[in-house]
C-alpha cells in the first residue's frame, strides 16, 4: 500500500516541488539569520561557516550576493581589513540592521505561533 | 592557483561593470580560504583535480554572475509589462500574416504562378522579425522606464477603483440584426436573379441603350452564393444568437472573397458595359454614355476595394477576438473538470 501510495506520489508531484518549496521556505529565514549572526562582526568564509554549524548550510552563491543586498538597503556595513596578511571584507550589522532584525524576530515569533495553532487544529 | 585565476577572470567578465572587481575581491577570498581549509584537511598541497573539485562546487560562471545581478536589468520585459507586450506582439504578427496571405491569395488567383505564393508567404518572415525587434526594444524601453521611475507605484497610488470598467455584457447578436440582414438579404438575392432577365434593374431607362459585357458572366455565380452565405448566417444567428463567432467568420470571409472577386472583376473586366449597336447619331450617344457609365463603374468598384481592404481590419480583429475567447472557454472549462 505504501509502495502504491509512493508511486503515485512520484507520478503526480513535480519532482522538484519539494525542493522548490523548501528554499522559499528558507529564503526569509536566511536573511534573519545572517542578520543575527553578523551582531558580531565576520568576513563571508567564516559567517558561512558559523552558519553552517548551527545547521544553516548556505552556499557562497546565494550568500554573497545576499550580503551585497542587505549592504545596500542599508542593514550591514562592511570594511575591507587585512588579517593574516590578507585583504577581507569584514560585514558587520548596523543600527538600522538591529532594528529590522528586532522587528524581524517578533513577526517570525507570531507566525510560528499562528502557524502552530492552524497545524494543531 | 592558474586555474582560480582563470574562473574569476571567466566570473568577472560577466559581472556589471561598477561591481567586478570588488565582488571577484572578495570571491577570490572566499575560494582561497576554502582551499587552504581543504589542504589542511589533506595535509597536501592541492592538485589541479581538487581546485577543479572545488570550483565545481561553486558552480558555472554564468550561474555564479548571474546572482550579483539585481532588477531591473536581469530581464528584458518583466511580468508587469509582458501581458501587454505578449497581446501588441501576437496582434500584430497576425495582422502581418493576414495580410500575407491575402496578398498570396491574391496573386494567385489574378493567374500569377504558383512562385509568387511561396513568395509572398515568405514576405511574413520580412515582416515579422522586424516587427518583432521593434515590438521587443519599444516594450524594453518602457520597462526599464517603468523600473527606473516607478510609473507602476505611481499608478497604484492614483488608482481609484471606481474607474474599473463596467462587466463586459454576454455578447450576442442582436434579433433585430438578424431579421433585417435576412430581410435585406432576401430583397439582394431577388433582386440579383432578376437581373439577367430585367437589365432595367441595373441600367433603369438606359437599360435600352447599354448591356454588361460576358464576362460578368462568370463572376455572377460567386456574387450570388456570397449573398447566400450572408442570408445564412442571418438566419443561423436569429436561432443562435450567441454563436457570434458564425458572424464573425461570415463577415471576414466574405470581405477576403468579395475582395479576391473585385480583383479579378477590375483585372479581367474593361469595359464593363458596352452600347447597344445601332447606326446613326443615337448609336454614337450610346457609346458617349457608356464610357461615362464605364468610368463610374471603375470609380465605384475602387472605392468598394478601398473599402472592403479597411473593413478587414475590425472583421480580422472581430475573429481574433472569438477566437481569444473560444481558447479562454476552452482552458476554464480544462480547469474546472481537472
Amino acid at each position: 500500500m505504501c509502495i502504491a501510495q509512493w508511486v503515485l506520489y512520484s507520478m503526480t508531484i513535480e519532482p522538484n516541488l519539494f525542493e522548490n518549496l523548501r528554499m522559499e521556505l528558507r529564503r526569509g529565514s536566511l536573511i534573519m539569520a545572517v542578520l543575527a549572526q553578523l551582531r558580531t562582526e565576520q568576513y563571508g568564509y567564516t559567517l558561512r561557516k558559523a552558519l553552517a554549524e548551527h545547521g544553516m548550510v548556505i552556499d557562497e552563491g546565494t550568500l554573497y550576493p545576499l550580503l551585497r543586498r542587505l549592504e545596500s538597503q542599508g542593514l550591514l556595513v562592511s570594511e575591507w581589513r587585512e588579517e593574516d596578511k590578507r585583504n577581507k571584507r569584514f560585514y558587520l550589522l548596523s543600527a538600522d540592521g538591529k532594528a529590522m532584525l528586532k522587528q524581524l524576530l517578533a513577526e517570525w515569533k507570531s507566525i510560528d505561533s499562528s502557524l502552530n495553532g492552524i497545524v494543531k487544529g | 592557483m592558474e586555474l582560480i585565476q582563470r574562473y574569476l577572470q571567466a566570473v568577472k567578465f560577466l559581472l556589471p561593470r561598477a561591481q567586478q572587481d570588488d565582488i571577484v575581491k572578495e570571491l577570490s577570498e572566499d575560494i582561497r580560504s576554502r582551499m587552504e581549509d581543504k589542504e589542511a584537511e589533506l595535509t597536501r598541497p592541492l592538485n589541479e583535480i581538487d581546485q577543479a573539485a572545488i570550483l565545481k562546487q561553486y558552480g558555472h560562471p554564468l550561474i555564479v554572475a548571474s546572482r550579483y545581478r539585481q532588477p531591473p536589468f536581469q530581464h528584458l520585459i518583466g511580468p508587469v509589462l509582458f501581458p501587454f507586450y505578449w497581446f501588441v506582439l501576437k496582434t500584430l504578427l497576425w495582422i502581418a500574416l493576414g495580410v500575407c496571405l491575402l496578398n498570396s491569395i491574391a496573386l494567385l488567383t489574378s493567374g500569377e504562378p504558383l512562385r509568387h505564393l511561396l513568395n509572398g508567404t515568405l514576405a511574413f518572415a520580412h515582416t515579422a522579425l522586424p516587427a518583432f525587434g521593434w515590438v521587443t526594444l519599444l516594450f524594453g524601453v518602457l520597462d526599464f522606464l517603468e523600473g527606473r521611475l516607478r510609473l507602476l507605484d505611481r499608478l497604484n497610488r492614483r488608482w481609484d477603483p471606481r474607474s474599473l470598467p463596467s462587466l463586459a455584457k454576454r455578447t450576442q447578436v442582436r434579433r433585430s440584426e438578424s431579421i433585417f440582414g435576412l430581410v435585406a438579404g432576401t430583397v439582394y438575392i431577388i433582386w440579383l436573379l432578376a437581373v439577367p432577365y430585367y437589365p432595367f434593374l441595373i441600367f433603369g431607362p438606359a437599360a435600352s441603350a447599354l448591356r454588361l459585357t460576358p464576362v460578368w458572366h462568370q463572376f455572377y455565380i460567386p456574387v450570388v452564393v456570397l449573398a447566400l452565405a450572408g442570408l445564412a448566417q442571418s438566419a443561423v444567428n436569429l436561432a443562435r444568437p450567441d454563436w457570434t463567432w458564425l458572424r464573425a467568420a461570415t463577415r471576414l470571409v466574405s470581405n477576403v472573397v468579395a475582395l479576391i472577386i473585385l480583383r479579378s472583376i477590375l483585372h479581367k473586366t474593361y469595359p464593363f458595359v458596352t452600347a447597344i449597336a445601332d447606326k446613326g447619331t443615337t448609336g454614337a450617344h450610346y457609346e458617349t454614355l457608356a464610357a461615362t457609365v464605364n468610368i463610374c463603374i471603375a470609380v465605384a468598384l475602387a472605392g468598394t476595394g478601398i473599402g472592403l481592404f479597411i473593413g478587414l481590419i475590425p472583421n480580422a480583429w472581430l475573429c481574433l477576438s472569438e477566437l481569444r475567447r473560444f481558447f479562454q472557454g476552452r482552458a476554464a472549462t480544462a480547469s474546472h473538470t481537472s
